[in-house]
């Protein structure tokens, strides 16, 4: 195993207790039998080259967004390990961990809670640049004005403040404070989700220009599959806290294998869908089941070994891996 | 360019003025009759006519003429110079009653709101257990084992008072902390001391300071009661508390030595309540 | 095709506004909806799609001021008492929100707060109003609805409650459905069912639909004829595969080419600046600043419908020259066209 990834994600485990799950787009259930200990990762492993763009698709509950916050150590996993550029993150202390967390910063997904409404934007950017001594003190202006522009912002908004700004003002915001830190990696978390659709597609142009520009290393994490395959030319699939298929660039979304994949490409709203079309998946109401494959009871290709195995993810063909006993078992077949 | 410091936020001045000047007649009475009080508090030298123990054994105990406008007490002390003097001790008494618990309280709500854990506990039972004693019992018990005097007031007031603002600031904490841009601080490296004091304290201290209103005039009651029961400013010492507790044998006989003193605190009461209600409500539509 | 004396649908001109009128967020709009038929209305936030939907219901705050008219079978909504609305409401005409959670009582079991509103409308007793409404949750695709009418909505996932609030709106058989954003707040997977759930019972109960969505793909499977606001007007309205295929609007058309799943790859086309926000509305064209076909025209005195034939019609006076615009992706906000210098 070669150590020269940028970002190596090794099995990956994190439960709540309480309310069943961590940051979500939506609370879906108060149902008390999802109270007790639930996974919101399980064995999730992955490898990040640098200059890298990986997508994450998935829906709420799915561990998307509990997977951001344990790459960027914003939480701490319950077991597994993150390697950011040879280094252990997850055995370093709370202290020693703080002169790394620069180099991973994350957009989220409110626009109107991302940002400390006393500060001005001037304030919020020198504060980054200060702590972490990107820059010498009288070069804090101009890298300002730098920051600005690279983000699409005219200079003068350094003085207002973040009440000023519309929505995907205040998102490119976010992006100048996270470049601002000189990261290694952007994560994305659903952070043109909240935003309308014409906005959307100026904030997805422009941090598809950083990639180019800057050369990023990026996890761009959405509910929303066009988008992802939009900026993305590998993707994960999350379901059930796992990562259930891995499409590699150059394979599309249309050649997935994954039952859960299939669905989710049937189900999103299409402009050309002149009606909508039958899923073979119907109900997605009941709780996850627990062992075996957690899409078992919503898959029509389960069999027994879905119930009793929690199917690993396995090559298909290249980098395309599946998470599914029907998927491998019709491979090796 | 100081941008990045953790400090205290100062736009406290201007935020202060633009406050003072908003619409709103209760609001600008309020902020009128305050400057009023620590005017006169300030000059209290060249607003009252005579020295606070000037006595004039000749004219004791005349009710109000032109030569003394609140009359004299007794000790043909002049009561409206007292009553003006009196106001620097009691001013005194709700500035310090109020600056010093507010430090304390917010600071450790701060500290056990953000921090949490065992921390928290112990200072959510503490604050649970100070809560159960009325204030004023509170107070009098402390400085009945002290002893009398101002400065055991002092100290009093401050062991007594921070637990309110502690409560506040840790609710408020509780919940700030989980807002996005303080966990964006968090996951931009910053220290914990920083993020308490630059992020998340701007944004939970407004209730606090509402709350300081009503404390000041709280502490201020507080020092009269005291004085009332001969535990706090001692004579010859002029404090509202104290003269009302002097006059109390005269009350038919010369009710000026209770009346004025006595009204003094009502005013001062009534011009911090607007204060307080009129910052309630600019806090309430302002804040971003 | 005037469906004012049928049971359809008929808006005319309207208006709404705040503030004692100086704050329009409705202008003038206009439309109809066939008996049987479904209607998109499809907008961005400020737009005024939503209130013109909850106007249809008597749903706006006290300090609207409607102007206009709205008729259903030719009787006009507008002009009737707060107690003929209450009547109407659950009964000819049903809505569905975007929240499920705040729609259901969490106190009443789901089969009882179906009942009810079989039961608010005729009269019949519990028991078979009960029945009934276990028929309806199965068929809104409740599995095992027997059993599961006694479960309270906590106890249910948010598309489950989604589609027992449908089940709600349909218990007293309406002959018109309002929906705005009923399935935002859902997964794909769960919107997919509850929207093939509603398209498959309006057609089986030959319902009028109004499908308010921010999303204009889920209005291209849904509805035969579809609406495009922009800041409180009707920019473009038409059959939806006209309007969707063969946009006649400049902003119908940036829309539709700004979204991620159009075809090319790179960066998308984009319309620079933002929405204008309600009380900002000029009287001329409102898409004007962020338009690529712009002239001194356009901003010179409002903007008419333009028919087009086939019931498509749109507000522009440049719609010859749509061919030739071309969007760009642009590189940063055009000063002027922010709201912050």
């Amino acid at each position: 195993m070669s150590s020269d990834a940028l970002l190596e994600v090794d099995d990956l485990r994190k439960s709540y207790r309480d309310r069943g799950g961590g940051p979500r787009r939506v609370r879906r259930t108060l149902d008390p039998s999802e109270h007790s200990r639930r996974p919101a990762l399980v064995d999730v492993s992955l490898r990040l080259e640098r200059g890298e763009i990986l997508g994450v698709v998935g829906e709420s509950g799915s561990g998307k967004s509990t997977l951001a916050r344990c790459v960027s150590l914003l939480e701490r996993p319950d077991s597994g390990r993150v390697v950011f550029d040879g280094i252990d993150l997850t055995s370093l202390g709370t202290r020693a961990l703080r002169p790394h967390r620069r180099r991973v910063q994350i957009v989220f997904q409110d626009p109107y809670a991302s940002l400390n409404p006393r500060l001005t934007i001037r304030s919020m950017l020198a504060e980054v640049l200060h702590v972490h001594r990107l820059v010498p003190r009288d070069g804090i202006g101009t890298r300002i004005d730098e920051l600005l522009a690279l983000v699409g912002l005219p200079a003068a908004a350094a003085d207002r403040y973040p009440s000023d700004f519309s929505g995907g003002q205040r998102q490119r915001v976010c992006i100048a404070r996270a470049l601002a830190a000189e990261p290694d990696i952007l994560i994305a978390d659903e952070a043109v989700s909240a935003l309308d659709v014409s906005i959307q597609a100026q904030v997805l142009n422009l941090l598809m220009r950083l990639r180019d520009e800057l050369g990023l290393t990026m996890i761009f994490i959405s509910h929303d599959l066009h988008v992802v395959r939009r900026i993305a030319p590998r993707i994960a699939v999350m379901f059930g806290g796992r990562i259930v298929e891995l499409l590699p660039p150059g394979v599309p979304l249309e050649d997935a294998r994954h039952p859960y994949t299939r669905a989710l490409l049937a189900a999103a709203p299409r402009l050309d869908a002149s009606r909508l079309e039958e899923l073979e998946v119907t109900d997605m109401s009941a709780a996850l089941p627990a062992g075996g494959c957690p899409f078992r009871d919503r898959c029509p290709h389960a069999f027994e070994l879905c119930a009793s195995e929690d199917p690993p993810l396995l090559p298909i063909a290249g980098g395309h891996l599946a998470a599914c006993h029907y998927v491998n078992g019709a491979v090796t077949e | 360019m100081t941008d990045y410091a953790i400090r205290f936020p100062t736009s406290g001045a201007r935020a202060a003025w633009r406050f003072a000047s908003s619409p709103g007649w209760s609001r600008r009475i309020g902020v009128a009759g305050v400057v009023l009080l620590v005017l006169v508090a300030l000059f209290a030298p060249l607003i009252a006519p005579y020295g606070p123990n000037d006595q004039d054994l000749v004219t004791g105990l005349h009710g109000p003429t032109w030569s003394h406008l609140f009359g004299t007490n007794q000790l043909g002390e002049d009561i409206f110079s007292r009553v003006v003097y009196a106001s620097r001790i009691d001013l005194q008494i709700g500035i310090v009653g109020v600056t010093v618990p507010f430090v304390i309280g917010t600071t450790i709500g701060l500290f056990a709101g953000y921090y949490g854990g065992w921390l928290d506990t112990i200072i959510g039972r503490v604050i649970d257990i100070f809560t159960a004693f009325p204030f004023l019992v509170l107070v009098i018990a402390i400085v009945a084992m002290l002893g009398p005097g101002l400065r055991n007031l002092y100290i009093a007031i401050a062991v007594v008072s921070w637990v309110a603002y502690a409560r506040i600031v840790r609710g408020e904490t509780l919940s700030a902390k989980r807002r996005e841009y303080v966990v964006a601080a968090h996951g931009l490296g910053y220290s914990g001391l920083r993020i308490m004091f630059r992020h998340v304290l701007p944004n939970v201290i407004a209730p606090a300071i509402v709350f300081s209103m009503s404390d000041f005039v709280l502490d201020i009651v507080a020092g009269a009661s005291l004085g009332f029961f001969g535990l706090g400013v001692q004579p010859p010492q002029a404090e509202w508390g104290v003269m009302i507790a002097d006059g109390r044998n005269f009350i038919t006989t010369a009710p000026w030595l209770v009346v004025f003193p006595g009204l003094a605190i009502v005013v001062v009461g009534f011009f911090f309540s607007l204060l307080g209600d009129g910052l309630a409500d600019y806090i309430r539509r302002v804040d971003r | 095709m005037s469906t004012a004396d049928s049971s359809g649908l008929a808006v005319e001109d309207l208006t709404i506004a705040f503030q004692g009128g100086r704050t329009p967020v409705v202008r003038g709009v206009s439309f109809e909806i066939a008996p049987g038929e479904a209607f998109g209305l499809v907008g961005e936030s400020g737009s005024g799609k939503t209130l013109t939907c909850r106007s249809v219901l008597g749903l706006l705050p006290p300090a609207a001021e409607i102007g206009g008219s709205i008729r259903l079978g030719g009787r006009s909504l507008l002009d009737l008492s707060n107690r003929e609305m209450q009547q109407l409401r659950g009964s000819e005409i049903s809505m569905v929100f975007q929240d499920p959670m705040t729609a259901l009582n969490p106190v009443l079991r789901v089969g009882d707060s179906v009942a009810q509103v079989i039961q608010s409308h005729r009269r019949i007793d519990r028991r078979a109003a009960r029945r009934e409404a276990v028929e309806i949750m199965g068929r809104v695709g409740i599995r095992d609805a027997a059993r599961r009418w006694r479960s309270y909505p906590h106890e249910f996932s948010g598309g489950m409650r989604q589609r027992i609030v449908i089940a709600m709106a349909l218990a007293s058989q309406p002959t018109l459905l309002l929906a705005d954003e009923p399935t935002t707040a859902l997964d794909v997977i769960v919107q997919a069912g509850i929207l093939r759930v509603i398209d498959r019972l309006r057609r089986e109960e030959s319902m009028s639909l109004l499908l308010v969505s921010h999303d204009i793909s889920i209005v291209a499977g849904m509805c035969d004829r579809v609406g495009v606001m922009y800041a409180g007007q009707l920019v473009e309205i038409g059959p939806t595969a006209e309007v969707l295929f063969r946009p006649r609007h400049p902003y119908t058309r940036a829309l539709i080419e700004s979204l991620p799943e159009a075809a090319a790859e790179g960066l998308l086309p984009t319309i620079p600046g933002s929405p204008p926000e309600p009380g900002n509305f000029p009287e001329s064209c409102a898409f004007a600043p962020r338009c690529p076909l712009v002239t001194a025209e356009c901003r010179a005195a409002p903007i008419p419908l333009v028919p087009l034939g086939a019931g498509h019609e749109s507000r522009c006076i440049h719609i010859d020259r749509l061919h030739a615009m071309h969007l760009s992706p642009e590189t940063e906000l055009v000063a002027g066209e922010s709201d912050v210098v």
